[in-house]
This record gives structure tokens, sequence and C-alpha cells, in this order.
């Protein structure tokens, strides 16, 4: 480890292998609350066609892709990481998918790191889409100069601010000053080039914050409740006794999507939890503009390198390929506007929390 | 005196909806409660079976107890009691859950056996990260918090 590195900055890179060695080796899913995607069922648009007859292609922060599926950034930031970047990255490229990078925090703290980040440089691809990435509560201290130049050195093309409560409030050296925060990200979005995504880190983001960032941001990844909890991978780090009481907390991932769909004016991206080609359809068919995953990709990952990745998410396109072909859909923009059955208890929930449903989706309620 | 009517499978139904953008600081949460002119450090009281043990609760965890007869209930707290009425004590086993007491039922004073009373700064500390999580500075905006129940 480098001489000059303060203890700081080398507990945030040790932090983060320990993250990636937790998801790796331990249970860190919710045990009591699923997505509520169950509750989801997207109705037919009309008689089957052909697999061969769908296209997934879509668009996303003003660049065609191939598929409405987007990697979470996830890591980056210790010499150890890039390779899981890298190999990432170059299925990303490859299937023409947006992908997202760790927080950068520890390359700002560090340049030396930046290359752990540098997907395009390390795949020699300069039109994939690569998401940056950095804390809401580091915002705070870093000013937008630091974050454009921290944007500027991996050339991404966008940043996604993940905000993450309640995982600083069971890690041990936690940020759990968020004071300001919303300030800063608004003042971001106004002062630098590149597109903001607010994102959260697997609690959801409900209505209420989502309404906050009309018009001040591009767009809002909701990852709610249901898959990774890292309250979960916290806990195993510190052995907190918060973080067990706290495990399944959060707003599960089908009913953020609607809640923050209903009220912010901007791509929404369906996530947490997302784990088949049926989930991807149905957060489509909520009205997301794309759905994104980390731990299944990392998984894919960590048991064959690139190949991995690539393998699992072309197995992903084809399954949504073909149940889209089953409902007689055929391209996402069709997706996005089909006849959505909710259940209970999820039709229950909404209402509860008064949740205007798009109407454009014409959804309706029904018992389970 | 009314007790407590909120049973665990409700509290265990309700769920607090995460502010994912907080204003607040964890640390800058008043925990405090007042409670028939008695103020509490954190609405979380230790079960006591007379106010003999109740003395002894305060002295050994600095804390009020709270005893509950056929009659009524009483909190004792720095040489003082007072008897409580309309309040709905309401026992519970982690911080969380004191949270969602407090949340469901305006009345309600949380309180733990003695057995656990050692788990009680552990439990104010749960109180407070539920606080933070949904953007409460205070008991009185944790009333207000939004919920959902399923």
């Amino acid at each position: 480890m480098d001489d000059h590195l303060d203890s700081e900055a080398a507990q945030t890179m040790d932090r983060k292998v320990q993250h990636i060695e937790i998801v790796a080796k331990r249970r860190t899913q919710y045990v009591g609350k699923t997505t509520l995607f169950e509750c989801v069922e997207v109705l037919p648009k009309g008689g089957a066609l052909e697999s061969s007859d769908v296209t997934l292609n879509t668009e996303y922060l003003s660049k065609g892709i191939d598929a409405p599926i987007a990697i979470s950034g996830m890591t980056g930031g210790h010499d150890a990481l890039f390779k899981i970047n890298k190999n990432i990255g170059e299925a990303a490229r490859r299937l023409n998918i947006p992908m997202g990078v760790g927080s950068q925090r520890a390359m700002i703290e560090n340049p030396r790191l930046a290359y752990t980040y540098d997907v395009k440089k390390a795949t020699g691809s300069n039109d994939m889409l690569l998401i940056g990435n950095i804390g809401a509560s580091k915002l705070v201290v870093y000013e937008n100069e630091r974050i454009s130049k921290a944007l500027e050195a991996i050339s991404a093309d966008a940043i996604a601010v993940h905000t993450n409560p309640g995982q600083e409030s069971v890690q041990p050296e936690g940020d759990i000053d968020f004071r300001g925060a919303y300030e800063r990200i608004c003042e971001l979005a106004k002062g630098i080039d590149e597109p903001v995504i607010l994102k959260e880190v697997g609690n959801g983001i409900s209505k209420d914050v989502a309404m906050r960032f009309r018009n001040k941001i591009y767009a809002i990844d909701v990852q709610g409740a249901g898959g990774t909890t890292w309250i979960g991978i916290e806990t195993y780090r510190s052995k907190s006794k918060e973080g067990l009481v706290f495990w399944d907390w959060g707003i599960q991932t089908a009913l953020s999507t609607i809640e923050v769909l209903s009220a912010f004016n901007g791509p929404v991206i369906s996530s947490g939890g997302i784990r088949s080609s049926t989930d991807i359809l149905k957060g489509i068919a909520l009205g997301a503009q794309l759905c994104s995953m980390a731990e299944p990709v990392l998984k894919a990952e960590l048991h064959n390198g690139a190949k991995g990745v690539y393998d699992y998410i072309e197995a992903l396109e084809e399954g949504l390929r073909s149940r889209m072909a089953e409902l007689g859909f055929s391209n996402v923009d069709e997706l996005r506007k089909a006849r959505v059955l909710i259940r209970e208890p999820l039709a229950s929930i909404l209402r509860q929390r008064r949740v205007k449903l798009n109407p454009m989706h014409r959804s309706v309620y029904g018992r389970a | 005196m009314r007790m407590t009517k909120i049973g665990k499978a409700a509290l265990k139904k309700m769920h607090f909806v995460h502010c994912a953008l907080p204003d607040i600081a964890l640390n800058g949460i008043d925990t405090s409660m007042r409670l028939n002119g008695m103020v509490l450090d954190a609405p979380l009281l230790v079960q006591a079976k007379s106010k003999g043990e109740a003395e002894l609760i305060e002295r050994r965890f600095g804390t009020g107890a709270i005893v509950l007869s056929k009659s009524g209930a009483s909190i004792f707290k720095d040489g003082r009691s007072v008897t409580l009425n309309g309040y709905a004590p309401c026992k519970v086993g982690d911080g969380l859950e004191a949270a969602k007491a407090i949340r469901a039922e305006n009345k309600a004073v949380p309180y733990i056996t003695s057995s656990v009373a050692h788990k009680r700064y552990e439990m104010i500390k749960q109180l407070r990260i539920a606080m933070f999580l949904t953007n409460s500075k205070s008991i009185a905006e944790l009333r207000k918090a939004p919920i959902y129940n399923g």
C-alpha cells in the first residue's frame, strides 16, 4: 500500500475489497422482504410473436443501447478490483449496454487508483456508456471541480450519486450527516456537464424524495429492497447488532419503482433484486427506462470473468425477448405501455401510500 | 388505564417508508420524550415489579422504570413517580419495535423487561437509526413518519 496514503484512504480501499469478499462468500440477501414483483402481472398485448420479431433496443443518456439492461456500479478503488471492472466492462462493451463503476471516492483521495475505474481505456472502447459514482454525503466536502475531474479522468458519460443512509448508519466509520446533501446534488446537477442520476443502494426511493428532484436531475435509479442488502453486508463487516435489526429495512423494488414513476419526470431505472428476465419484463412494463443489476453480474464475473458476465446477460436478453414474444410485445416502447395487473399486498400498499398509477400504463388492481 | 393493544403481529406488518435522503445528522437526533411532566432520555423504560426494584434499576442503569399492576402503571425516575393515565405501555424487543410502537400509537410507552435492561443503550441506538432513516429529528416527528402496512 502506498506510503503517502492517509489512514482514511487506506480504510476506503480495504473496505472495498471486504465488500466484494462478503458479497461473494456470504448470504447478503433480504430475508423477510421480497421485491414485490410477484404482485405484478404483465397482461398480453395481443397474439404471440416469434422471438426473432422482438427487438430490445432502447435509448439511455441520448444513446442507443441494445437492451433495457444496465450493470450497476459496484467497485473500483483497489488494485485487486481493476480486473473485475475491466471484465464487466468488456462484456458491457460487447453487449452495448451501460455500466457503472463503484464510488470514485477512493480515486479522489488517491488519484493513482483512477485506472481501476477507467473501463473505457481498459477495454479500448470510447463508445460504451460509462456511469461514474460518488456518495451523496461526500458531495458536501467535494466541490464540483473535483467531481468533474474524477469524471473526466475516466471519460464517464454521467454520474450516479448514491445515497445510502441505511448502510452508513450501521457502518462503524459511516458518514451519518446528510445535512446539505440534497442542495449539493442540485448544485452538482447545475454545475457540471454530465447528467446526474440519483441512486439508492438497496433501500429504495420514495415518491416524496423523488418529487424533490423533479426538473433537477436526469434520472433516478430506485435500487429498492428485496435483493442485496448493504445493511447486511456492513453487518458482516462490523458484526453490528443494529445491522441485524435493520437487515430488511427499505421500500421494495416494485413499490419504489411505481412511487418514483408517479413523482419524477425523468428516466427511472428499476433495480434492487432484479434476478430474471421476468423481473426485467415487469420493471419495464411498469414504465422504467431500464432495469439494472449488480450482485448476479458480480458473481458471474467471479465465476467466469468477462465471458461469465456476457453469457449471463445474453441469457437474460434471450429470456426477455422470449417473454415479450409470448405476450405480443415487439419492442421495448410497447412494453412500457403494457397493461399491468397489480395484486395484493402491493395493491393495498399503493392505496395506503396514495400513489397515483400512471394512466398511460392503464394499470389495474386485481385480487390474488 | 388503557393497557397496550399494540400487538407484535401488527408491528411486524408495519413498515416505515425509508427516506433515502434525510436532511439531518444521526448524532443530532433528539430521542427525549415528556410524559406527564417527566422528561425521559428516550421512550424506552425498564419494567420493574415494585417501587423498590424501580429504584434499583434507576441506580444501576440510570433510567426510569415502569411498574405495571392491575390498577394501572406508574413511572419512577429521579425519586419521583407519575401515574400513567390514558397511555398504552407496550413491551418491545428492540429499538425498531419501539419506534414502530411510538408511530402506531400516540400514547404508546415502550418498555423492555429488566432481563434485557443492559441492552437498553443498544436499543436506543436502534431507535435513533429508525429516526434517522425516516428523517425524524424528534419523537414528535417520528409520530408523523410515513408508514404502510403489508
